[in-house]
């Protein structure tokens, strides 16, 4: 009769459990480091697929030592990413910019997850098209930039196949105000400032979750979409005095309130200002969630 | 007849190949990789290796 075959994994994984365990108790290893233990789970594979392997091809204590040692060597090196790498939470910080060229259209789409964004018009920028200041939690975030079209991406890296991120994502962006953006934006829950009240906009685009988003738009040229698309969204804009506008909330539960005049309801709710219908400038607002709460007005910015 | 999938270290190859291209990829080693273009072109290199299998005298 052979021998009953007893795997050194799962002891090893309890093992594992409890040694990172009583080093966080006693303060040896700070908890935010336990989300790196997820970048990890592939080891299970390579251990389970080494430990068939090796119960296959060895017997007696050879495959003993032989299993004992890839379990070993798999605790040692997560122990030794664990203790390496930086904390996933740890905020590090990133500088870009781009010259302008001889560019006059230009767009900006930001991917993120949970996120901190504020665009705005920069007046001292000379010959750059925009500069972004990005703090972010994990991974360098990817940037691409297409300097004949002017299509700059910024898009938080995750890293992770599941799209799993921690922390939040930061990023203060400034604008070249002689350049005409289409700025788009797909994210989670996010709190967005977008201050362009000196900068031709084309169009703007926001995908979102549970969000508020605050706008200072300028003098529009032509009839500028603005999109909102979202959960529960909480959303300021705020326009030149005399600009046309037409805004359509739809959702939930939704207010709206243009120049001072109020609606509430479930469903559609829409406004035109009176100059709007064959008007060549202004903003076409159309806002899609949950619950929505949506402004427009011609002050400057709301308190 | 001589079958792979039979074999007694195939399936446990698959875990550790698998194993390893998600821990490479979890730690950054493979971000040159685009992963849009190598599953497909793993399936595309499957399929090519059981034709040659089967064309083989």
């Amino acid at each position: 009769m052979q021998p009953r075959y007893r795997s050194f994994f799962w002891p090893a994984v309890l093992i594992l459990a409890g040694l990172v365990a009583l080093l966080v108790n006693v303060g040896a290893f700070p908890v935010d480091r336990l989300i790196l233990l997820i970048n990890l789970w592939p080891l299970i594979l390579i251990v389970v697929g080494l430990e068939i392997i090796v119960r296959r091809g060895l017997h007696g204590t050879a495959a003993d030592i032989a299993a004992a040692l890839v379990v070993i060597l798999a605790v040692v090196g997560a122990a030794g990413y664990l203790a390496l790498n930086p904390a996933p939470t740890a905020t590090n910080k990133l500088d870009v910019s781009a010259p302008v060229g001889a560019l006059h259209q230009a767009s900006l789409e930001v991917d993120a997850g949970s996120a901190t964004i504020d665009v705005s018009g920069g007046s001292d920028l000379g010959s750059l098209l925009y500069r972004a200041h990005i703090e972010y939690p994990g991974p360098k975030p990817d940037i691409t930039f297409d300097g004949s079209t002017g299509a700059l991406r910024i898009s938080q890296n995750t890293n992770f196949p599941f799209g799993i991120s921690t922390g939040r994502f930061s990023l203060s962006v400034q604008l070249n105000q002689d350049v005409s953006w289409n700025v788009s934006e797909n994210t989670g829950a996010s709190r967005d400032r977008i201050n362009l009240p000196h900068v031709k906009v084309s169009a703007i685009a926001v995908n979102t979750g549970a969000s508020s988003e605050e706008m200072t738009l300028g003098q529009p040229n032509g009839i500028v979409p603005v999109e909102i698309n979202g959960g529960a969204l909480t959303v300021h804009i705020h326009r030149p005095g005399g600009t046309e506008v037409s805004a359509r909330v739809s959702g939930g539960a939704d207010s709206l309130t243009v120049d001072g005049h109020g609606q509430h309801g479930i469903g559609d709710l829409t406004y035109d200002s009176s100059g709007f219908s064959g008007a060549s400038d202004g903003y076409r607002v159309s806002v899609n969630g949950g619950a929505c709460t949506v402004t427009v007005d011609t002050a400057t910015q709301s308190g | 007849m001589n079958n792979i999938w039979r074999h007694p270290y195939f399936w446990p190859g698959v875990l550790i190949v698998v194993g390893v291209y998600f821990l490479l990829y979890n730690l950054g080693v493979l971000w040159w990789l685009r992963g849009d273009v190598f599953w497909p072109l793993v399936l595309i290199a499957i399929g090519v290796w059981l034709i040659l299998r089967r064309a083989r005298p």
